[in-house]
């Protein structure tokens, strides 16, 4: 119940903050619509590529529009540099409460926000460009979009903590998510890129937490395939965890209180 | 204008200094720069690894068009954007007060101030790249068409500058929305991509996005020997009148400036 509370006090900070989670989700627009427009000009009118029609195209990057906003972390920075390196952190450690958990609950309102702005803009965008049918959400698809959420926030955590032993993280933040763009799948849908990266983005994170939950709700997985899936995000959350609490733990015992 | 040179002078050496001073942090920003050049390589190496061509476009004109993009983008970053990052910074804990008290051109100041050598990285890869598909591709280029792209470079860089300060300018207003230089940095991304490609959001778009279609597709195009003259009178006059533009609009929000929790 304290948790709910919680939530509450970081939706009213979003809320106030409305202008600039509004110019987040711009951000996250740009690139989706531009990519939407190469495809258009590449493929022409009645263009395919494996099996992937132009619509389908324009499908999966109006949705990745809405998932990457609701799904996709940033909490790098704020626990990476404002808390770490900042010397944020000790507020929250003299505090009754897991800074996990604290961290996962004022991330979730700002995510809520930008979804909202993402779907008024998705129902505004599949007016103009031509998508294909969007079959209702199954319990399935539910599960890995939930799964997803808790991978990225948990993958992003876990390398934030590095900045207890690095002082300049931005260089490790800015690879981290230059391989989550090629590898989720932001750049090109993962089974129309060459197969020597399909096979390197199945095996990593970053295709269940963007890729996956996108052709999961435009219908394109099979059953067995989602449970794969499912099995797959609760492999690398785990493992996550597993990194988050040893890093958690020994970073702990270097931080010396006034910022790193 | 002697003046400011030799002062531009002092402060590309205080930023040496300054670098020189926490070269640790300098190799960690180097890294996560070069990471994003890399990036826009990656991109569209496997964008095109599936189609010919786009919007008449072929694989290595887009190739250059991203080298192009690297080296403009490096410079302009160089140049400005440590110094757009600390608009809203300045501008809500006031020291923009401080710069106004000095005798020098404010808007000189808010522009030059800080230099980011960690694009260098940026400009060299994209140098390099560009010779390379020059090579690989038997593009011809001739010592015309180099010194006409370097020109039309310098314009692009005009625009680019007038369109960031001029949308920076309006945090004097909305001091807290310092995310609006991302977003610029997001739009910045459209430079990678042919002007053609923008058809296809109809002609409206295509007026509003005009100044930022032209500023880089225009050179490369006299580099690979598809000049147009209409392009580059466009891209000349609109440049000039969009630093104009920028000059008078600083002037202006100025006058709405208050000092601190303006």
């Amino acid at each position: 119940m304290r948790f709910v509370h919680i939530l509450l006090l970081h939706f009213e900070d979003a809320l106030q903050e409305r202008m600039r989670a509004l110019i987040w989700f711009l951000m996250s627009l740009v690139n989706p619509l531009l990519l939407i427009l190469f495809w258009n000009g590449a493929l022409g009118k009645s263009g395919m590529m494996n099996g992937w029609t132009r619509t389908d195209i324009n499908t999966y990057y109006l949705l990745l529009i809405v998932t990457s906003s609701i799904l996709i972390s940033h909490v790098e920075d704020k626990i990476g540099t404002m808390d770490i390196r900042g010397g944020g952190l000790v507020r929250y450690l003299t505090r009754p409460f897991s800074y996990f958990w604290l961290c996962f609950f004022e991330e979730i309102p700002y995510r809520l926000l930008q979804g909202i702005f993402a779907v008024i803009g998705f129902i505004i965008l599949t007016s103009l460009i031509p998508i294909t049918h969007i079959p209702p959400v199954t319990i399935w698809t539910l599960l890995i979009l939930i799964g997803a959420l808790l991978l990225s926030f948990l993958m992003q955590a876990s390398v934030a903590l590095i900045a207890f032993w690095i002082v300049e993280v931005g260089g490790i933040f800015d690879t981290l998510e230059v391989v989550r763009l090629v590898l989720g799948g932001t750049i090109l849908p993962i089974i129309l890129l060459p197969n020597w990266i399909i096979n390197i983005a199945y095996l990593s994170p970053f295709a269940y937490t963007a890729y996956f939950p996108i052709t999961s709700i435009q219908g394109k997985l099979s059953s067995e395939t989602q449970l794969w899936v499912l099995c797959m995000q609760g492999i690398w959350i785990i493992l996550f965890i597993c990194l988050y609490k040893i890093l958690w733990f020994f970073g702990l015992k270097k931080f010396s209180g006034v910022g790193q | 204008m002697k003046r400011y040179l030799r002062i531009y002078k002092l402060l590309l050496s205080i930023n040496l200094s300054d670098l020189m001073a926490y070269r640790a942090g300098f190799f960690g920003s180097f890294f996560g720069t070069t990471i994003w050049g890399v990036f826009h390589f990656i991109s569209i190496f496997i964008l095109t690894s599936r189609v010919n061509s786009v919007y008449g476009w072929s694989r290595s004109e887009l190739f250059i068009l991203t080298a192009t993009f690297s080296i403009m983008w490096g410079t302009f970053r160089m140049i400005f954007i440590k110094n757009f990052s600390q608009f809203s910074h300045t501008i809500l804990q006031g020291k923009l007060d401080g710069l106004l008290l000095k005798p020098l051109d404010s808007q000189f100041l808010m522009s030059v101030l800080k230099v980011n050598y960690v694009d260098v990285g940026r400009i060299v890869m994209g140098s390099v790249f560009m010779i390379y598909v020059i090579h690989t591709y038997h593009i011809t280029i001739t010592l015309w068409s180099i010194m006409l792209f370097s020109f039309l470079i310098i314009f692009s860089m005009f625009s680019a500058y007038a369109l960031w300060f001029s949308v920076s300018t309006i945090i004097i207003w909305f001091p807290r929305l310092s995310n609006l230089i991302e977003l610029l940095y997001t739009f910045a991304g459209i430079l990678r991509y042919p002007s053609d490609l923008m058809g296809g959001f109809g002609e409206f778009t295509v007026f509003f996005l005009a100044p930022i279609l032209f500023i880089l597709t225009t050179p490369v195009k006299t580099l690979i020997g598809r000049m147009s003259i209409p392009d580059i009178a466009w891209l000349i006059i609109f440049s000039l009148l969009f630093l104009l533009f920028s000059r008078l609009f600083w002037k202006h929000a100025l006058k709405s400036y208050t000092s601190v929790s303006s």
